[in-house]
């Protein structure tokens, strides 16, 4: 891999781009040229970042206020990041913003949703509430498709259902049952219109499709959206992902508060792969599932949960890829224990929280790379720029970190025509990623 | 800013090829795909005809030849790596490809394959399969009924790096075998089939795991045989899982970079290596099954990058390293124990590493020297604007003294004789059926030296010694008169045309006769008072060449010309010319209905007088250098449109371009004569003398390039001229294989005389050190000129190179001689002379140096000052105190050097994350810079911005798909700049495809008029396979979402390709534009060709 390669035409050059990036992908360090000033002083539950320009970060706080964050390169002022909105608390949500998302097309729209059980949709220009839905339960997550040409549904895990509200028309469309308790992420589906994924505290990972229905006796859950009828497939770790409705109305219907010790006693195996008798083996998280994400390329979904474990699945056989990430311990005494990971964009790397760290591993064979130290509190939630290598994250003494590949340790380019990957450092020292940095802001 | 765009020379790299019939059912075609363009042959006896040379609006990824159902030709599938695809199929009636179906096979979400996408048609043309985002294998299946292609989709693929997908022969199903690579980098043989119906994959017949980790390609091997070859770096296997055994053989490690097959059942192949080494592996196969391989090596070609077996023996090297070859396999080795004959080579400039622009022969026109070819195959390649000449017959005769052609009767439609004249005698060639002989004509003196030989009216013959003038008859060839200048004077300077004819005798006298009767009668006959040089009396005004002439030209001794009336002879005008060459030879002619007068100097200048042609006033002159010889100057016709030849050490065709005088080489190396001869045998030719030979040859088309190529057997890296040595430095890398058999890297740096090239001297590098950059420089207080180079040191088992040089030599009796040697932390990618000073680009910092004598007496180079902040600085450009830097992948920023406190500080930079591969420029504000998806931007600085954040952002005001990746951008002109074209600064630049290109200003007018122009023919022209002009140059890379229009670029391609249209077509487009007519438009887009 060199630069001379790539001059002499021996080396294509989206090669060489592409090796760069990885490596680089894996030597992020706090960046000192840009930092986050705190818009509120509250713990942080949910950032995202817009998938239109790469420029704009919403943060949610657990006292329900909302921020927008420009991290656009280009804006930096005075080494900071600036913040470009500010909704306080009252005016955004009552209690805490759990989830947030852009609207696919462009940053004109955001919805949020939060533990006052509402979903809105905002007209960011105007920083006003568009729409708002009163949901029947408290708002864990919520989600928006990030490609579909065919609709522009926005789906939240409230409650113990997914429901589904129509940014067109304002109306909410469907409300999916399919989790014994409650629903506490939803991710859409990347390369399917129709399909979506959901996990809950049952410890099940539930999908939803239209068209497909397995046959093989694992459960899952499968929703359609368009029948409005109930989950389709469960995704499990043990063998194959097994529909049945049939096993669903067999489950008894559990109160929320009870369902994750009556889980494992009670679960009806109707599995055929029960034999073990292990019914916790057949839960795709033992103690609820917190997180789901995809790759950027839709290849696979990722799920996290209490159990300090994360999984990597096979969103279209609906089977688990057997990759060990190993353990993300999380604080013990946290109230909400939903953390928030991310992918980067070229799909290779997961970034965790982990306590008070972020740990970077590779995606594919579950080995750490390196674990980034510099928040003092917990970290809450984690989330990658859409096409840029910038990762912030953000804890509950409500800090963002913004990390960024080392530049002094670009992997590269020899300049003649051989291969050789080589580094070069200008005769400087490292700096230790290791080295605690002390937020600036306290 | 606006800018134009255009290539000057086209991509020669030749990537892909494929054989087949495609022009027709017998023809054997041979389809060669170099960059985006595509090139049809067709295979005769007397080699490959070109049949179409035509662009795609696409980078072409894979193409493919295949029957379909019913047809009776083939038709050809193309796919682009922007992911579209079409089929087309020839037209013989008009010569032009039909698009018979165009897709896009495009996802909205994916990785794109590492290496670019592969596609393939299965064998049993049921589907093609493509393999364009990891982890997906898309399938647009084919109706075998009618060969429609129906609805694609996607098969998700386990194996997420797959090296290398093929479609295995003889299967019920479509049957694929990949290579692929696991994350533990182990390498593995798989196969699937595909079910059309489930639009999923079935387990295939066959695995294999644990190949050998360097194997790279696989070799799909046809029925019988069947099953598939696996190429790697040690060791070939054959592999059928069907048939059970596996056979392997070993090879010396080499890098198989392309294979090709011989035999329709594929007994045999051809593998070419990155050495240009050229194998032929066979099968033995029994009937039934494999028994081994054997590899044998026939010899050495050009890197090859695609082999495709044509016919008898004869196979096609496509190269994109070296030249492209065409080979002819002998069953017997020679003498250098090769089985290969080459029988044609293709100029291939690519990949161009570096170039320079100099003006070699110091005439003010540019030449290009570019650093071409890899390894054993690099050159440099000397690129300059000139006319072909195609030479058709040549015979060995030094010492001709004057060129004329006479024919046999003055309305004769071909010269039938040519006249040489030589010190003591005439000579006279006749032709006949071709073939030239010699022959006498009765009436001639042959015993003489010809001054002057014309065809007279009164059908005869007229021939002009030293000592007299002689007019013979046409038919009897015999001596008619005999005329003898007064006194015994010898004749010492004669012209003539039809008509007339004047001539001196002794120094002074000037003898005007008239010899349209058959008889020569003296007119007039006068004393000068200067010494005559020469003269002219060629009659002005089109299609004159029986007519009179009013005047004479005459050229004298002191320096000036004066114009005499005729029949009197009384001086109507005179003109000093001035400076202290003698004029040698004058030209009254018509060129566009503008009458000049040319005339050329001893010195190698011309004057260009406009001449009016009734009063015979000189009128404005024009002085151009053209040699540094005495020219003679002679009219041609060309293509119905008159031309001058200007015969001297650098010959050049004068001739007017939309009422311009224009200049353009021959790339002959010198003429002294020059006669048209338009001959039966060679129809519309010239006849041109050397100093040692005589030959005929037809003219090309005027502009084309002329390429020297100086071939090295290594790699040349990194070039620089040095005008004052006469010299060019050259960075070289070469791989010599050591005892052992391994292959050990060389570099040095090489001296070479700018005319000659010949290598002056050679200083070589350490070990693991490379060269990044070579310039030439001088620092203040010091005027001697320096050649600056940088090299970097890098250790394969280290991973840390830590150290460069910067090494300063001074040329000294054409020699190099080390004079300071700078140890750096770092490499040194691009070094710049900065205001006296040494400007280098070092890894991430961008560092100021200057040259000083030190202690001990020696010179050193000290570091100034630097500035830290970027990723890796690889291209610097300055402009006054302004450095402009492009950063590998930080897009390219704007730095200036402060005075006061001698610090460099960032102004602005572009904020866009661009991978960048060469920067440029334009103006104060403007800059251009080329980045690595093959995409051409300029940014601008924002002075008149308000807040400070503004004006630390370059703004980006172009964006253009150019389809290549430069390398390198360098002002100049390819083209010769006469004083009055006015001067629009042009950048030439080189890409890896071997491509040059310029890019030129416009103003603002000009580039909405060119817009207009360029919709206009998007409308009426269509793209071959549907493929759109606008998705063509929309400017994208893996950042953007989706692609951009272009904007502030102009397809100069497409603009000058309204010039080939018929001529109903160029109505359309003068149509859609609007209130502009065909030929107004001719003559803009003419001009603006005339920019290369």
């Amino acid at each position: 891999m060199s630069e001379g390669e790539r001059r002499c035409g021996v080396l294509h050059p989206q090669s060489l781009q592409r090796a760069l990036l990885e490596t680089r992908g894996k030597h992020m360090q706090l960046c000192d040229d840009r930092t986050i000033d705190p818009p509120f002083q509250s713990a942080i539950m949910s950032m995202s970042v817009d998938h239109v320009e790469d420029r704009y970060m919403l943060v949610g706080y657990a006292n329900g206020g909302v921020a927008i964050i420009d991290v656009s390169e280009e804006t930096v002022k005075d080494k900071k990041f600036e913040c470009a909105l500010r909704i306080p608390q009252g005016q955004a949500h009552d209690f805490g913003v759990t989830s947030l998302a852009w609207y696919t097309r462009d940053t004109g729209l955001f919805v949020s949703g939060g533990f006052d059980e509402v979903v809105k949709i905002w007209d960011t220009n105007k920083a006003e509430v568009a729409i708002e839905y009163k949901t029947k339960g408290k708002v864990y997550d919520i989600d928006v498709h990030k490609t579909s040409t065919l609709h522009n549904l926005v789906a939240a895990a409230n409650g113990h259902v997914v429901s589904l509200y129509d940014a067109n028309s304002g109306l909410r469309q469907h409300s999916l049952r399919g989790h014994q308790g409650t629903v506490n992420c939803v991710a859409w589906s990347v390369c399917e219109q129709y399909q979506l994924f959901s996990g809950g505290s049952d410890g099940t990972v539930v999908r939803m499709q239209s068209a497909k229905t397995f046959l093989s006796p694992v459960k899952k859950r499968l929703w359609d959206v368009r029948q409005g009828a109930s989950c389709l497939a469960f995704l499990s770790p043990e063998g194959k992902p097994w529909t049945s409705r049939r096993a669903f109305l067999a489950l008894p219907a559990l109160p929320h508060k009870t369902c994750r010790k009556r889980r494992r006693t009670e679960h009806d195996g109707t599995a055929s792969s029960s034999s073990k008798g292990d019914e916790a083996a057949l839960l795709a998280h033992a103690k609820g599932v917190s997180c789901l994400r995809f790759t950027p390329d839709g290849r696979y979904l990722l799920s996290s949960g209490g159990d300090e474990r994360v999984r990597l699945w096979n969103p279209v056989s609906c089977e688990l890829e057997i990759v060990n990430y190993g353990a993300f311990p999380q604080a013990r005494a946290a109230a909400y224990k939903k953390v928030q990971f991310d992918v980067s964009w070229s799909g290779k790397l997961l970034f965790h929280p982990c306590q008070n760290e972020v740990v970077v591993c590779d995606l594919a064979s579950g080995n750490r790379i390196s674990r980034l130290r510099g928040h003092v509190g917990t970290v809450k939630c984690c989330v990658a720029k859409p096409r840029g290598e910038d990762l912030f994250s953000g804890d509950q003494d409500a800090n963002i970190l913004v990390w960024t590949p080392n530049d002094r340790q670009v992997a590269l380019v020899c300049p003649a025509g051989t291969d050789r990957i080589s580094r070069f450092l200008d005769g400087e020292e490292e700096v230790e990623v290791d080295v605690d940095n002390w937020s600036d802001s306290d | 800013m606006h800018c134009y765009v255009v290539t000057a020379h086209r991509a020669s790299c030749a990537q892909l090829s494929v054989r087949g019939s495609f022009t027709g059912p017998k023809d054997t075609n041979l389809i060669v795909a170099k960059g985006s363009r595509l090139v049809i042959y067709t295979l005769t006896p007397e080699g490959l005809q070109p049949v179409l040379d035509t662009g795609i609006y696409g980078r072409i990824a894979a193409i493919e030849l295949y029957t379909v159902a019913g047809a009776e030709r083939e038709s050809l599938y193309i796919l682009t790596e922007r992911l579209k695809f079409c089929i087309v199929e020839y037209d013989s009636s008009t010569g032009e490809l039909i698009t018979k179906a165009m897709g896009d096979v495009q996802d909205s979400v994916g990785r794109p394959v590492d290496g670019g996408p592969i596609a393939h048609i299965d064998p049993e043309r049921r589907m093609i399969g493509f393999l364009l985002y990891d982890g997906l294998f898309k399938v647009i299946p084919i109706d075998t009924r009618n060969g429609q292609l129906r609805e694609a989709f996607n098969i998700r693929l386990e194996e997420l790096q797959v090296l290398d997908v093929q479609f295995l022969y003889g299967y019920a199903q479509p049957t694929i075998v990949l290579l692929y690579q696991d994350p533990k980098e182990m390498r593995h043989l798989k196969t699937y089939q595909v079910s059309i119906r489930d639009k999923d994959f079935i387990a295939g017949p066959w695995s294999q795991t644990g190949v050998e980790i360097g194997a790279t390609m696989i070799i799909p091997v046809p029925t019988p045989i069947g099953g598939c070859i696996l190429l790697g770096e040690q060791t070939i296997s054959y592999l059928n899982g069907d048939k059970g055994d596996t056979k392997t053989i070993h090879m010396d490690m080499t890098v198989i970079r392309a294979w090709g097959k011989i035999d329709e059942d594929g007994r045999r192949y051809l593998l070419g290596d990155h050495l240009g080494q050229l194998y032929v592996l066979v099968l033995e196969f029994d009937g039934n099954k494999v028994l081994g391989l054997k590899l044998d090596t026939l010899g050495e070609t050009s890197s090859a990058k695609t082999i495709t077996y044509l016919d008898s023996g004869v196979v096609f090297i496509g190269s994109c390293f070296g030249d492209s070859q065409l080979i002819r396999l002998h069953p017997d080795k020679d003498e250098n124990d090769s089985n290969i004959e080459v029988l044609e080579s293709f100029t291939n400039l690519g990949p161009i590493q570096d170039f320079c622009v100099v003006d070699l022969e110091r005439q003010g026109q540019g030449q290009v020297v570019t650093c071409s070819g890899t390894l054993k195959d690099g050159s440099l390649r000397v690129v300059r604007n000139g006319i072909g000449i195609n030479e058709q017959a040549a015979v060995e005769l030094p010492g001709i003294k004057g060129l004329w052609s006479l024919r046999e009767s003055i309305d004769a439609q071909y010269d039938k004789y040519l006249i040489q004249s030589f010190v003591n005698e005439t000579r006279v060639l006749e032709i006949a059926d071709e073939e030239l002989s010699e022959t006498e004509i009765d009436g001639f003196d042959h015993n003489a030296q010809t001054i002057f030989c014309s065809n007279v009216l009164g059908d005869c013959l007229l021939q002009i010694t030293e000592v007299s003038l002689r007019l013979v008859s046409t038919k009897s060839k015999q001596l008619l008169k005999e005329w003898f200048p007064p006194n015994g004077e010898r004749i010492t300077v004669a012209g003539g045309n039809v008509q007339q004819v004047v001539l001196t005798s002794g120094k002074r006298t000037l003898i005007y006769l008239d010899v349209s009767n058959g008889d020569v009668t003296e007119v007039k006959r006068i004393e000068m008072d200067q010494e005559i040089a020469c003269l002219n009396l060629n009659p002005l005004g089109e299609k004159s060449d029986h007519n009179k002439s009013d005047f004479v030209a005459v050229g004298h001794w002191n320096l000036s010309l004066s114009m005499l009336r005729l029949p009197s002879m009384e001086v109507v005008c005179t003109e000093s010319i001035g400076g202290d060459a003698i004029p040698r030879s004058l030209l009254l002619v018509t060129l566009e209905g503008v009458d000049y007068l040319l005339c050329a100097l001893g010195d190698g200048y011309l004057f260009t007088f406009a001449i009016d042609a009734s009063t015979a006033q000189i009128g404005e002159r024009k002085k151009i250098s053209l040699g540094t010889h005495p020219m003679i100057l002679s009219k041609f016709m060309s293509r119905g449109a008159t031309h001058v030849f200007a015969a001297s050490d650098r010959p050049t065709v004068i001739y007017s371009n939309n009422r311009k005088l224009l200049f353009s080489n021959v790339n002959l190396k010198e003429v002294t004569q020059m006669a048209p001869f338009n001959s039966e045998g060679f129809p519309d030719s010239l006849a041109i003398a050397t100093e040692t030979s005589l030959r005929i040859g037809v003219i090309d088309d005027i502009q084309k390039l002329h390429i020297r190529t100086v071939y090295l057997r290594e790699q040349p890296r990194r070039i620089c001229h040095q005008e004052s040595s006469k010299t060019f430095c050259v960075a070289t890398l070469s791989i010599r294989i050591n005892r052992d058999g391994e292959e050990v890297e060389e570099q040095f740096i090489k001296l070479f005389d700018d005319q000659t090239f010949e290598i002056l001297d050679t200083y070589q590098l350490q070990e693991f050190e490379n060269t990044c950059s070579v310039e030439c420089a001088s620092f203040s207080d010091d005027p001697t000129l320096y050649y600056i180079v940088g090299t970097a040191t890098a250790v394969p088992q280290e991973s840390e190179p830590k150290e460069g040089r910067l090494l300063v030599f001074e040329v000294i009796d054409r020699k190099l001689h080390l004079k300071a040697s700078k140890e750096i932390k770092g490499a040194p990618y691009q070094i710049k002379p900065f205001n006296g000073k040494l400007l280098a680009g070092i890894n991430s910092k961008i560092e100021l140096f200057r040259l000083s004598d030190s202690d001990t007496g020696h010179m050193e180079l000290v570091s100034e000052c630097c500035h830290r902040g970027h990723i890796l600085v690889l291209y610097l450009q300055t402009r006054g105190d302004f450095i402009v830097a492009g950063d590998l992948m930080r897009s390219i920023s704007l730095l200036t050097y402060k005075q006061v406190d001698g610090q460099i500080e960032e102004i602005a930079r572009d904020f866009n994350a661009n991978w960048m591969t060469a920067v440029d420029i334009l103006d104060d504000d403007t800059f251009l810079g080329a980045e690595g998806y093959f995409n051409l931007f300029t940014v601008r600085k924002n002075t008149d911005a308000t807040s400070d954040e503004e004006r630390a952002r370059l703004e980006v005001v172009g964006e253009y798909h150019l389809g290549d990746m430069v390398n390198r951008f360098q002002r100049g002109s390819l083209v010769l700049r006469s004083s009055d074209t006015p001067t629009t600064d042009t950048i030439i630049f080189g890409t890896v495809n071997g491509m040059i290109g310029v890019i030129a200003v416009l103003s603002k007018e000009e580039y909405e008029f060119l817009l207009k122009v360029q919709d206009a023919l998007n409308f009426v022209i269509k793209g071959v396979g549907g493929l759109r002009h606008e998705d063509w140059r929309s400017f994208e890379n893996e950042r953007t979402q989706g692609a951009r229009a272009p904007k502030g670029f102009i397809d100069g391609d497409l603009i000058e390709s309204f010039l080939d249209l018929r001529r109903e077509k160029m109505e359309e487009v003068c149509h859609a534009i609007g209130s502009i007519t065909v030929e107004e438009l001719s003559r803009k887009i003419e001009e603006l060709q005339r920019l290369h």
